[in-house]
């Protein structure tokens, strides 16, 4: 009965004033409307910057006189000895004088009193704990980025070969990803550190070989969509060689979900070395990290009266995946081009 | 199907060799071997002495013979013994691996009831406030490593309140008290079973997500069918098929994905061992466990691909 209405189609086109706005730019703007992401990517500047400042100096400086101070500041003496400042040499560096000595020719000495502020407290041998955060952030983000950016690496090289060339070469590959897919990732980092010897760049070199197998797949199946994209065929009607094909058509229309793929790396890579540092198996004492500095919770002590010393490592490491996992949910969310959601 | 469970079988043999085989050539590449622990002290220096021992041990063959020689003996169940008490490794595994599975069976279970309901309720609730709740709690159960919430667990329950036990599995002089092991498995359970919960919750909320916006959704609706029907047997069954994928990939994870928190909790299973062996350099006892895992790891794999094949037909038949 209803009374079926001419189809009006009316095309606006894009005046030259009007702006389309390029996917980047949709992509950056809806990520930035993501208001968790923003708060997270915030956090992981901070982070980042808290981990840069951090005195290695200061992280490294053993005094056994104040261990195992809580939080506060802190008042201790010792008995130095008094310099004689007539035998100077040089006025202003107070190493070039001799000590003062008595009448008996003993030398004299004084008790010093100091005052230190530790706003989290020394550790087991009297080191700053807030400096030993810090720099051991410092220590566990330069593995979490590095082996990512190893692995990421592998994985587009991998991937892009194995869905690109297809055949034989893809069926060899996608085999080895099998292997290295159902690998228990955490059995090969245990026995390799624990053999070769752990250290930072063992750590990095470790944790991006054995991980880099996702991202291979990942790729590989991009590409292979890719492959039969008309603008692929458009590409190769027109002679455009192999080398430029996929550097300026494959791979940028890889990256987003690699990009998202690298991001929620970095949070299990974070917790891969807190685990193995936990164990004593990453990075080794004097170095900080935040996985060995939790690792002296190891012991009841520790665990029960001296918690300045493992909850603020153990915050950090907390905070670090919470806010990289915000911003790949973030990433996603921006990235997908299917999504209607245009908030 | 029976072709088709033959057919998996036949692909995870090289799986499970490649996985076997790279852990042997990794321990055979490191520095030191096991003849340094049976050369005689006065002998250490001794070149002579040191090739008759490799030579006894078979460790002046070159590595693939040496891997065949292990693989043949581990299929006989012949898996050599532990440096450090000397048990042999074929127990001590089958022990540790028990140990293991209690735990993290436990833990999976709980997390299974927790995480599948709530994640459907979370689905059908979407954005709700128990919705956003869930979501949240969900983010935070993936975020935190479980063996940072089992330090706080341990400092908060077992130390400041003294509820549990500190760690171990049972009290000394009451091993076969039930009730004192439950006391033990309880925080452990718990914790892991909440990482577990919140990954299952995740992905049965996407799952149940993409099924019920689906037409054959609104079609049971149009039909005039009941709510409760309408999600409990036609979108529930049709969101299982992903839900299966990652309980089968969890498996793996039952034996060795919670190393660091039996650590924490120092609770006799596979991973306690595997450090232990790790830390010994015992190359037989590394290997046992990696036999273990690997074999793990494709049953598993092939436990997921059966399931597949009974829920969805389409599989079967390709």
């Amino acid at each position: 009965m209803s009374v079926q209405e001419p189809l009006a189609v009316t095309i606006t086109r894009p005046t030259r004033t009007q702006k389309i706005e390029s996917p980047r730019r949709r992509t950056i703007r809806r990520f930035l409307r993501h208001r968790l992401a923003l708060v997270g990517l915030i956090a992981i500047i901070a982070i980042i910057v808290l981990a840069i400042v951090g005195s290695e100096e200061a992280a490294l400086a053993q005094n056994t006189e104040i261990a195992n101070m809580p939080p506060g500041t802190i008042t201790w003496t010792t008995k130095e000895f008094v310099k004689d400042m007539t035998t100077c040499t040089d006025p202003n560096d107070l190493s070039t004088c001799k000590n003062l000595r008595d009448a008996n020719g003993k030398s004299v000495r004084a008790e010093v009193e100091h005052v230190q502020t530790f706003l989290l407290g020394t550790d087991g041998l009297g080191r700053d704990v807030l400096s030993r955060v810090l720099v051991g952030g410092r220590v566990s983000l330069i593995v979490a980025f590095a082996s990512v950016l190893l692995s990421t690496l592998i994985g587009v090289i991998v991937g892009v070969i194995s869905g690109y060339l297809g055949g034989r070469t893809d069926a060899t590959l996608m085999r080895i990803v099998d292997v290295a897919l159902s690998f228990p990732v955490i059995l090969l980092l245990l026995v390799v550190s624990a053999l070769i010897g752990p250290g930072l760049s063992t750590l990095i070199l470790m944790i991006g070989v054995v991980t880099w197998a996702r991202g291979a797949r990942i790729v590989r199946g991009q590409v292979l969509a890719l492959r039969s994209a008309t603008f692929i065929e458009a590409a190769k009607v027109i002679g455009v060689s192999d080398r430029r094909m996929i550097i300026s058509h494959v791979l940028p229309n890889t990256i987003a979900p690699i990009v998202v793929l690298a991001t929620f790396g970095v949070a299990s890579v974070v917790i891969f070395e807190a685990g193995l540092s936990y164990l004593g198996l990453g990075i080794q004492p004097p170095t900080p990290s935040w996985g060995n500095l939790v690792n002296g919770a190891r012991t009841i002590t520790v665990l029960e009266r001296y918690i300045w010393q493992w909850v603020p490592a153990a915050l950090a490491i907390v905070t670090m995946v919470l806010a990289v996992n915000f911003v790949g949910d973030g990433l996603r969310d921006a990235f997908d081009q299917r999504s209607t959601n245009d908030r | 199907m029976t072709t088709f469970i033959i057919r998996r079988i036949l692909i995870s043999i090289p799986v499970f060799l490649g996985i076997t085989f790279i852990v042997f050539v990794f321990i055979a590449l490191a520095p030191g071997d096991a003849s340094s622990a049976f050369v005689r002290p006065e002998f250490a220096a001794d070149p002579v002495a040191i090739a008759k021992v490799r030579e006894r041990l078979g460790l002046d063959q070159p590595l693939p013979i040496r891997y065949i020689r292990w693989l043949g003996a581990a299929l006989t169940g012949e898996l050599g013994y532990r440096i450090d008490t000397g048990v042999a490794i074929a127990d001590d595994v089958w022990r540790t691996l028990k140990n293991s599975a209690i735990l993290m069976g436990t833990a999976l279970i709980f997390g299974l009831l927790v995480g599948v309901p709530l994640g459907v309720l979370s689905a059908v609730r979407q954005y709700s406030k128990l919705d956003f709740l869930l979501t949240g709690i969900t983010f935070l159960g993936i975020s935190i490593p479980s063996f940072l919430l089992g330090l706080g667990g341990l400092w908060l329950l077992g130390l400041q309140l003294d509820l549990i036990p500190i760690g171990g599995m049972t009290t000394v002089g009451k091993e076969n008290d039930f009730f004192d092991f439950l006391r033990h498995l309880a925080l452990p359970a718990l914790i892991l079973g909440f990482g577990y919960a919140a990954t299952f919750l995740r992905y049965t909320r996407a799952s149940m997500l993409e099924v019920i916006n689906s037409d054959y959704i609104a079609t049971a609706r149009a039909k005039g069918l009941p709510n409760r029907i309408v999600i409990n047997r036609h979108a529930f069954r049709n969101a299982l098929i992903p839900i299966i994928t990652i309980l089968a990939l969890s498996l793996p994870e039952l034996i060795g994905g919670a190393v660091v928190t039996e650590q924490v909790f120092t609770w006799p299973g596979m991973g306690q061992s595997l450090v232990d062996g790790v830390g010994n350099r015992d190359f037989y006892l590394i290997m046992g466990i990696t036999l273990v895992l690997a074999f793990v790891v494709l049953l598993a794999n092939l436990i997921a691909d059966v399931a597949y094949g009974f829920a969805d037909p389409r599989i079967r038949r390709s």
